[in-house]
């Protein structure tokens, strides 16, 4: 009986990653940023790709591709390559599986008075591991919320050498890693949200991935997973088995078991089925007996399978012991689980109910097999919808993806703080520019007050030169007619009783009175060198005249009259008689005056032309 | 097997801090040589500005450019009009071109116009009936102290003088004596705008012969600066009216146009600021 459960679509569930029960981020869909994730599922026999995005906030299968890969390939990615340009294997981050048998899973249970929180925990438990294997595991872990009031988690190794690898094939195929997800955890995520396989309250689920080397088993419910394991044997045993009783080839063995081999009996060997037992509907070929020659041999394997799965069940109830109840059912999925007759004959031997996988519904192109289970558990991880969110992303491409993601974010930072720094530049710049404008105006201005300050600058010095060089000249033609207009108003007022008996400089009338020699000797030379003198601060010729007489007014009234008229000149300054003491000194060179006169000297100075 | 690829895309790391360091980068650029630049450029002309400022301010020179347009014009006009007043005080008082009198010529040019003087004026001495000095108080020999310019200078003061006397039509001139010449210079200039050359005469004559006499002294292009005088009547000694009369008269030269002696100017405004100005 096929079932067609819907995808996943529950709410989204947190990640514990390393932080704790988790409420962080799923890894994927941050780290990448994008709405389009593809889970890829490599195999040993086959690779399987799933294109999922989110339609209004529900993840939709987009497209799903398969590669069956040579029964023998050595080298996985340079089969997958061409495949991988030709599907566009590159256009989305792949999200990629862990394989369970390369995984390590350790459910944790933390007292109730521990005071450690999960992420600490799991970190202890790792390095007591890592003590154990001498290596460094990179780890993730799970919140198992089974009972809320335990505190419970699974948590997954793997080593760091097995990462690597995985992630050296995705480079190798030009991929970009969203996340890695251990395989179990991919496939709990596929099937646990699926109506159809959703484990019922009471009771975990089993969900088996049979694949071609081995068997992934994961055990959860209520949206946790339990439990998680893995055993070697997968679809490559029976066709092995067909392989043996065909004497033929693997490659032809494969055919046959994918065409007509059944693990069912011919009709006559047919026994009854267990009461109780949910059985699927057989197949046209199980009807007519076609290939029911290999079914004792595929029993065979079938057996060993259960067993395997069996020992997974015993190590977890040895785990949970009473603290969880039995799985109720079976789930399986897979490639291998499409084996006719193989979930019938795994549901007599459990004696449980065995449902298959999901169908995928893919847009545009119908339903698809539940062989993408894995895939698209894978993509939902990478859509950050998984119930279960357990990455084993190696710390650095964690930081790397973190940074991928951010880089846009950074990008648009850088790119806002640099305009905006530009624009604060560019406005200082055009601030610093429209100043220097008004500066330079204001400079401009200064200076050209500057050069017509220079030029008044000039022009006074210059009339200060000429006033200095004008102002003797001007003095010495302005006082040299004074002798003669004073000699013309000596002439205007004389008379026949007095006489002027010289009119001289003061100088030259000092200077020879001091000598006994003739007065015509004695008129001394003022100007006796050749020698360049600045020009004197009065270049007049003389500023003093003495006139001397005599006069027979004893009352001296017309000497009085004489001096009264000399005043009345303007360049006169004063006019009197001479000092007596000053008289004395040129009294050498004086003439006798005749009997009855009296002799008078008068000194004139004169004035500022 | 090494995850290469995912070592390789390490360098998105490396590309984001490169893109951050190289925007950093930019900016700094940016900023070094474009914003420091034009900032040191706004700065100088603020500091230029303020040292104009202040020279204008503290020769009272901060004023509109019109006012000072205005002032400006003010002092042209001014320097204009002592130019013109200048111009007619040389014309008036100077009696002596340089380049004529005594621009030219060594001690054989003064020799020569020195006897051609004493026969001119000699014979204008005999005939207006006056007496000169033989020698016109002008010796023949030069020596070499002596300077043939500043001879021949003092050689054609003497003409002048001596034609003013004989023009005076003065009965004796007793004594003619060329003295050293005089030059004026701006106070604190070494070189002389003005060269006076003095001439002491002593004559004997009327009242009328010195109006005479220095009436021809003013006339224009033959005037005579009164250095001294000393007139003394003679009357007791014989003639009624005779006058002794001792002058130093002095003629000048002008050796400097104003315009071509050099003007003390304001220091120039610096015009120049530093690199980036």
């Amino acid at each position: 009986m096929r079932r067609r459960p819907r995808l996943p679509d529950g709410p989204r569930r947190p990640t514990a990653g390393r932080e704790g029960f988790g409420r962080a981020t799923p890894i994927a869909n941050t780290m990448m940023g994008g709405d389009k994730v593809i889970g890829l599922d490599v195999g040993r026999a086959a690779v399987r790709a799933v294109w999922m995005t989110l339609r209004a906030g529900q993840p939709a299968i987009l497209r799903v591709e398969s590669l069956a890969l040579p029964f023998d390939a050595a080298d996985i990615a340079e089969a997958v390559a061409p495949w991988a340009e030709k599907v566009g294997l590159k256009s989305a981050p792949w999200a990629v599986a862990l394989p369970a048998a390369q995984a390590m899973f350790q459910p944790v249970a933390l007292p109730e008075q521990d005071p450690r929180t999960p992420a600490q925990a799991a970190e202890i438990e790792v390095v007591r591991y890592n003590e154990m294997v001498s290596d460094t595991m990179v780890y993730g872990f799970a919140p198992i919320e089974w009972d809320p009031a335990e505190r419970r988690f699974l948590l997954a190794m793997a080593r760091p050498l097995v990462l690597d690898g995985i992630l050296g094939l995705v480079n190798r195929l030009g991929g970009k890693v969203a996340d890695v997800i251990p395989s179990p955890v991919a496939l709990f995520a596929a099937l646990a949200l699926a109506p159809a396989a959703a484990a019922p309250d009471e009771a975990p689920v089993i969900y088996a991935n049979v694949g071609a080397t081995g068997t992934d088993v994961a055990v959860g419910g209520r949206g946790s997973l339990l439990f998680a394991r893995s055993f070697g044997v997968g679809g490559r045993q029976f066709t092995d088995a067909i392989a043996r009783r065909e004497k033929g080839s693997a490659s032809r063995a494969e055919q046959t078991k994918v065409s007509r081999a059944t693990l069912v009996a011919a009709p006559a060997d047919r026994a009854p089925a267990p009461g109780g037992l949910q059985l699927a509907r057989l197949t046209a070929g199980e009807e007519d007996g076609s290939g029911a020659e290999f079914a004792e041999d595929l029993r065979g394997v079938a057996d060993r399978w259960v067993g395997e799965l069996q020992a997974c069940l015993s190590i977890y109830r040895s785990v949970y012991g009473a603290a969880m109840p039995a799985p109720s059912r079976l789930v399986m999925a897979g490639g291998g689980a499409r084996l006719r007759g193989f979930r019938e004959h795994a549901a007599a031997k459990l004696g449980m109910a065995v449902d298959p996988g999901v169908t995928l519904s893919v847009e545009g192109a119908g339903e698809r097999a539940d062989e993408f289970a894995l895939a698209a558990g894978l993509a939902l991880a990478g859509l950050g919808r998984a119930p279960v969110a357990l990455s084993v992303l190696p710390p650095h491409v964690q930081d790397e993806l973190r940074l991928r993601r951010q880089k846009g974010q950074w990008t648009i930072a850088a790119g806002l703080a640099a305009a905006v720094l530009g624009v604060s530049l560019l406005g200082g710049y055009r601030d610093f520019k429209s100043k220097e404008a008004i500066l330079r105006g204001t400079n401009d201005s200064l200076r050209r007050r500057q050069d017509l300050a220079a030029e008044i600058e000039r022009s006074k010095a210059r009339s200060a030169v000429l006033q200095e060089m004008a102002a003797p000249l001007r003095s010495l033609l302005r006082s040299s007619g004074v002798l003669r207009d004073l000699i013309l108003v000596l002439g205007e007022i004389r008379n026949e009783a007095d006489c002027i008996t010289r009119i001289c400089d003061a100088e030259t009338y000092f200077s020879a009175g001091k000598s006994t020699a003739a007065p015509a000797a004695a008129v001394p030379l003022r100007v006796s060198d050749s020698a360049p003198v600045a020009v004197p601060p009065d270049a007049r010729p003389f500023s003093r005249l003495v006139i001397e007489g005599y006069t027979r007014d004893p009352s001296f009234d017309r000497v009085k009259e004489l001096i009264r008229r000399l005043k009345e000149e303007p360049y006169v300054a004063s006019a009197d008689l001479l000092n007596d003491d000053e008289a004395v000194q040129a009294a050498g060179w004086r003439a006798n005056p005749p009997p009855g006169a009296r002799v008078f000297v008068i000194d004139v100075k004169l004035g500022e032309p | 097997m090494k995850i290469g690829r995912i070592e390789s895309r390490a360098s998105e790391r490396v590309q984001v801090l490169a893109i951050v360091a190289g925007a950093a980068v930019v900016l700094a650029l940016l900023w070094f040589f474009l914003l420091i630049p034009q900032n040191l450029r706004r700065r100088n002309l603020e500091t230029q500005i303020r040292n104009a400022e202040a020279q204008l301010a503290q020769k009272d020179y901060l004023q509109g450019e019109e006012v000072l347009g205005a002032r400006r014009s003010e002092e042209t006009e001014q320097y204009s009009r002592l130019r013109d007043e200048w111009k007619e005080t040389v014309s008036r008082l100077v009696s002596l071109a340089p380049a004529e009198e005594g621009g030219v010529g060594g001690r054989i040019d003064f020799k020569v116009a020195l006897f051609d003087v004493r026969n001119r004026l000699m014979r204008k001495a005999r005939e207006v009936g006056v007496i000169l000095p033989g020698n016109l108080g002008i010796d023949e020999s030069v020596t070499s102290s002596e300077d043939a310019r500043e001879l021949m200078f003092r050689l054609r003061t003497v003409e002048r003088l001596v034609d003013a006397f004989l023009d005076a039509r003065t009965g004796y001139l007793r004594e003619i004596q060329p003295l050293p010449a005089r030059r004026y210079s701006l106070a604190g200039g070494k070189e002389p705008f003005l060269e006076e050359f003095p001439v002491r005469i002593e004559f004997y004559g009327t009242i009328e012969n010195l109006f005479v006499l220095l009436d021809a002294v003013h006339q224009s292009g033959r005037t005579f600066v009164m250095r001294q005088a000393a007139i003394e009547s003679l009357a007791r000694g014989g003639s009624a009216n005779m006058l002794r009369v001792t002058m130093v008269m002095s003629a000048f030269v002008p050796l400097k146009d104003p315009e071509s002696i050099p003007v003390p100017g304001p220091a120039p405004a610096r015009r120049t600021g530093p690199m980036g100005a």
